[in-house]
């Protein structure tokens, strides 16, 4: 065999070792990838279970507290009259009150009352609840 | 014998460093690719921990209903008191 053979015939061992080392390494690298995305898909399966409840105990959640809120709505307008409930209620939840305050009227000037004062202010037209509750006797204490 | 030595010397200093170069190319965007797994692997497992708290929520549930039911003697009392 002459030289010039013999250094084609290293060569040509050489280029594929060197395809064997890079691919070798290439399909180590390649096979941890899909170890961790295997991680990654297990860590998203639990994810879905665990948020599953979220929707209908969110939806059940605000279905109770809108049914709450509905009820006391109802029973302060029908006590108070459409017009004073929403008073009060603005005088209570500050952003009911921006919503029903007109945006030409909201400005950087301090309200004349303050809100507390409004909210402490006595209702002297109603009776109070004590003289619309019958005398049960819960606080005689020889019964 | 002349065009084979040419053959050999363009095999030696062009393709085998081509070769690497794509290579080691391929190889560093596998690397790449293990690293962001391995960030992804550790932010869903963080993000499940996170989660944990969410089966609470039937107990929030069942506790909104059983205040709402409470308000709403409470409501219907106050309605007849009033």
């Amino acid at each position: 065999m002459t030289a010039v053979a013999v250094v084609t015939v290293v060569l040509a061992v050489l280029v594929v070792l060197i395809l064997a080392i890079y691919l070798v390494a290439v399909i180590r690298v390649l096979g941890q990838t899909s170890a961790r995305m295997n991680t990654v898909i297990d860590s998203l399966g639990a994810l879905t279970e665990k948020t599953r409840p979220i929707g209908p105990a969110v939806g059940s959640i605000n279905g109770n507290l809108s049914k709450a809120s509905k009820l006391f709505s109802g029973l302060l307008e029908r006590k108070l009259g459409p017009q004073e409930a929403a008073e009060l209620v603005s005088d209570v939840d500050p952003l009911v009150a921006a919503q029903r305050t007109p945006p030409e009227l909201k400005s950087d000037r301090p309200s004349p009352r303050p809100a507390a004062a409004r909210v402490t202010k006595p209702k002297p037209r109603r009776p109070p609840i004590s003289a619309a509750t019958p005398d049960w006797g819960w606080d005689d204490p020889e019964r | 014998m002349t065009l084979w030595w040419i053959g050999n010397a363009a095999l030696l200093f062009a393709v085998v460093p081509v070769m690497v170069l794509l290579l080691r190319g391929v190889l560093t965007a596998a690397f790449a690719v293990r690293r962001t797994a391995g960030r992804l692997a550790v932010l869903s497992s963080a993000m499940v921990t996170d989660l944990d708290p969410v089966s609470e929520l039937t107990a929030t549930e069942t506790y909104v209903r059983e205040t709402t039911a409470g308000l709403t003697r409470y409501g219907n009392a106050l309605d007849r008191l009033l």
